[in-house]
């Protein structure tokens, strides 16, 4: 197995994650400062918590094999589904927005197009996805030039609990930034091609996660302040980010699967396991209400990393104590 | 003794029925020698100077019992190891010399003098430059090699040749910079090179062929040029030249995707110049892609989006109207195609003719008749235009415009983004001999973007770019 095919550089880091927050925001914020605001500065507050925590991790098998022991599988499994719901939920979200463009359109044929292009795109090697991520800096420099002709539109600013919801609701799983965080390669490491390696700069997956956050949110609120949503030109750019923000979706459920890694039986397996839970999710949709799958959400994206922080940390302290002992 | 009998023998036996298969006997008392050769082929004037000549005057002063080597004067004098090199020495032009008392492991002393006349190294017309130089590489592979070791005057421009082709046997060329080459990219060529099966290669557009990466690739991963100067250039970035004999077209690799809108007159031009040139040619062939496709998806099934001015002309512009929109736009792709290709295979006289009337009349008559509107016809004519800006890229962007403009045409715009999509996800998961195919762009390279859209000062681009050699070398030295 090529692990270096399953390996994505900082750069590529930095635009999944600016597609991934931005996707989001696109879909869900509605033009809400709040929720874009929350929303930016939580990614970034976990893209450094993730860089600190999975340094010297290739995945997160081995990521939550060595934090969780023999309860691994379940917090893996538990990742998988917040995941998959997120991701569901997103790219249905998704389906209904291009459908507002036909008269007599069919929302499932969408939804299944971009479900596929997203298993396309990490089927052999995350290097489609993640260098897919790297070109819709063209998308993002069109946003930008076309939103210069547009005229004003609609932001508002409301700090409420329902609107503190909602920016989780746009940022979708924790789970997705520690696992692009676990597939990050650097310079220190010797799977690194020479390739990569004399390519130039090789900035500090942090920092890269951190101004991905935030410049995602900027352009967000650039496009509404600007009124570009109602230019069909610029939604098609837009729609490329929120393609690419689903390929890091892909990416990381591969990776929480640990799909890569697996002889070819087992991986069709686990692929089976996550068709499963993403036909649960579309399902369960409309059974779930909006506020308590809102709120299972939320608890899961804040109690995970502090469990994450709180286990690895606890260890440390046993294992400096035993030294001291010693 | 026994070699000079089989080939006595074997030689007159396997060149049967070639009226221009020859073969001088040269006698100096006991000693025999005999020459063959195909004339032609060889060039008689240097058998007659540097073979023939040589050895007569050798056994008139007496000095017939010096060795062969001695007495020969020409350049290229080397013993063949085995029957095979002695044939195909002969079979590439060279002449062979025969007689009693070779080595016993000699099968004949093989004598360069192959007819080197060629086609003068005049510019190659698809690609003109207004500055730079007006050469370009002919039919002989050995020619071609030497103007690109005029420019890269260094002992670590290595060349290797094969031969390729049963029947055919032709010589294959390869140069690279040792040092600078991308060793992995120089592995898979050599491996592929090896691998091939055809009896017969005649042209270098065969060999490209054949090395290839992907079984169907639209997009070529393997360069080509005329050009010396532009060969020379890519060379010393770490690719890989093919030289294939008989064929004035070397081959390139890698070749990434960006090359195609790269031209060695840049270099030639202030970098402010040149990025706005390479700009335009990019924004060109977006427009000659995606301009007919997207013009389609909208006015047939999103109508409602374009300014109400525009819709309420494009509407005027339809009425009476015979066919759809999507069928408009096609038709008049493909009458564009057929008068392209005709004036392409026209004798020039006939093909300029030919383009004034399918332009003028035929335009005018189409429109007249209700075939097709002013409107399709300047957007299929200008994005038509635009594509030729772009010369590696104009065959395969006439197909992939095709291809999107019948999914916008049918599915609208979300069809065109989903197969936007996935063709920017096939490229993504594409490459050349190992190198990306979208480098420096994606996997994004920062020493290989100074030199893509944006075009760097040549003093400041002081690497050579990782992308294509995945080495880290410096341009210049420090003094």
């Amino acid at each position: 197995m090529n692990k270096t095919r399953y390996r994505i550089s900082a750069f590529q880091l930095f635009f999944l994650v600016f597609a991934y927050v931005f996707s989001g925001l696109f879909l869900f914020a509605k033009g809400s400062l709040t929720a874009t605001a929350i929303s930016c500065l939580f990614a970034a507050a976990l893209c450094v918590v993730a860089g600190c925590l999975c340094r010297g991790f290739s995945s997160s098998v081995d990521f939550y094999g060595a934090v969780f022991g023999r309860f691994s599988d379940i917090v893996r499994f538990l990742s998988l589904v917040f995941i998959a719901f997120g991701g569901v939920r997103a790219i249905y979200a998704f389906s209904l927005e291009i459908c507002a463009y036909y008269k007599n359109a069919n929302a499932a044929a969408v939804f299944f197009v971009c479900v596929f292009l997203a298993v396309f795109a990490v089927f052999r090697s995350f290097s489609g996805a993640s260098r897919f991520a790297e070109l819709c800096v063209f998308a993002v420099a069109a946003i930008f030039l076309l939103c210069l002709l547009g005229r004003g539109g609609n932001v508002y600013f409301s700090f409420s609990a329902q609107e503190v919801l909602s920016s989780f609701d746009s940022f979708g799983s924790s789970a997705v930034i520690f696992s692009l965080y676990l597939r990050v390669i650097t310079e220190d490491e010797a799977e690194m091609s020479d390739f990569a390696r004399n390519a130039g700069a090789h900035p500090s997956p942090v920092l890269c996660g951190v101004f991905g956050a935030l410049f995602a949110g900027l352009l967000y609120i650039f496009v509404c302040i600007r009124g570009g949503m109602s230019n069909i030109l610029l939604l098609l750019f837009a729609w490329l980010l929120c393609m690419a923000g689903f390929f890091a979706g892909a990416v990381c459920v591969s990776d929480v699967l640990g799909i890569p890694e697996c002889e070819k039986g087992k991986a069709l397996r686990r692929a089976m396991l996550f068709a499963i839970i993403g036909t649960a999710s579309v399902l369960l949709k409309g059974a779930v209400p909006e506020y308590l799958r809102a709120e299972a959400s939320a608890f899961y994206n804040v109690i995970f990393p502090c469990v994450l922080f709180a286990v690895l940390y606890t260890r440390e302290r046993k294992m400096s104590r035993a030294d001291a002992n010693k | 003794m026994e070699n000079f009998e089989l080939l006595k023998n074997a030689l007159p036996k396997a060149f049967s029925d070639m009226e221009d298969f020859f073969s001088r006997t040269l006698c100096f008392g006991k000693d025999e020698f005999f020459i063959y050769y195909i004339r032609g082929h060889s060039a008689g004037d240097a058998i007659n100077r540097f073979v023939i000549a040589p050895i007569s005057q050798a056994y008139l002063h007496g000095e017939g019992e010096n060795p062969i080597e001695s007495i020969v004067t020409n350049s290229g004098f080397t013993a063949a190891k085995s029957f095979e090199e002695a044939k195909n020495a002969l079979l590439s032009g060279n002449a062979l010399l025969v007689f009693e008392c070779m080595p016993k492991d000699a099968f004949g002393y093989i004598c360069a003098t192959r007819n080197e006349t060629a086609r003068p190294n005049i510019e190659p017309e698809t690609e003109n430059v207004v500055r730079g130089p007006h050469e370009g590489f002919n039919e002989n592979a050995q020619q071609s090699e030497v103007l690109l070791r005029r420019r890269i005057k260094s002992e670590r421009l290595k060349s290797e040749k094969m031969s390729l082709g049963t029947l055919t046997k032709t010589d294959v060329i390869i140069m690279y910079i040792d040092g600078i080459v991308n060793e992995r990219a120089l592995y898979i060529l050599k491996k592929r090179l090896r691998t091939i099966r055809a009896d017969a290669l005649i042209d270098s557009g065969s060999v490209e062929m054949y090395i290839s990466d992907g079984n169907h690739a639209l997009y070529p991963t393997v360069g080509n040029s005329e050009r010396p100067d532009k060969v020379a250039g890519k060379i010393l970035e770490g690719r890989i030249a093919v030289i294939v004999d008989g064929s004035p077209v070397v081959l390139t690799v890698p070749y990434l995707f960006c090359e195609g809108f790269q031209v060695s007159e840049d270099y030639a031009k202030s970098s402010f110049f040149a990025t706005f040139v390479r700009s335009l040619r990019f924004a060109a062939v977006l427009f000659a892609l995606y301009l007919p496709a997207l013009f389609t998806a909208l006015v047939t099934h999103h109508m409602d989006f374009l300014p109400r001015e525009m819709a309420d002309y494009m509407a005027s512009t339809r009425e009476g109207m015979t066919v759809s929109l999507l069928w408009e736009v096609v038709t008049a792709f493909i009458i564009f195609e057929i008068l392209r290709e005709v004036g392409l295979r026209m004798p020039k006289a006939v093909g300029s003719a030919v383009g004034i009337v399918g332009s003028l009349i035929l335009g005018e008559s189409a429109v007249s008749a209700g075939i097709i509107s002013p409107f399709v016809l300047i957007i299929v004519a200008f994005s038509a235009v635009c594509n030729f800006i772009c010369a590696p890229y104009m065959n395969p962007n006439g197909l992939y415009r095709f291809a999107v403009l019948l999914v916008s045409g049918f599915t609208g715009i979300f069809g065109f983004f989903a197969f936007l999509t996935a063709t920017l996800l096939a490229g993504c998961t594409k490459s050349s001999f190992g190198v990306p195919y979208f480098a420096p762009f994606a996997p994004i390279s920062t020493d290989g973007l100074s030199d893509f859209l944006y075009m760097s000062p040549i003093w400041k681009q002081k690497k050579v770019p990782a992308c294509v050699s995945g080495r880290s070398v410096n341009r210049t030295e420090e003094r």
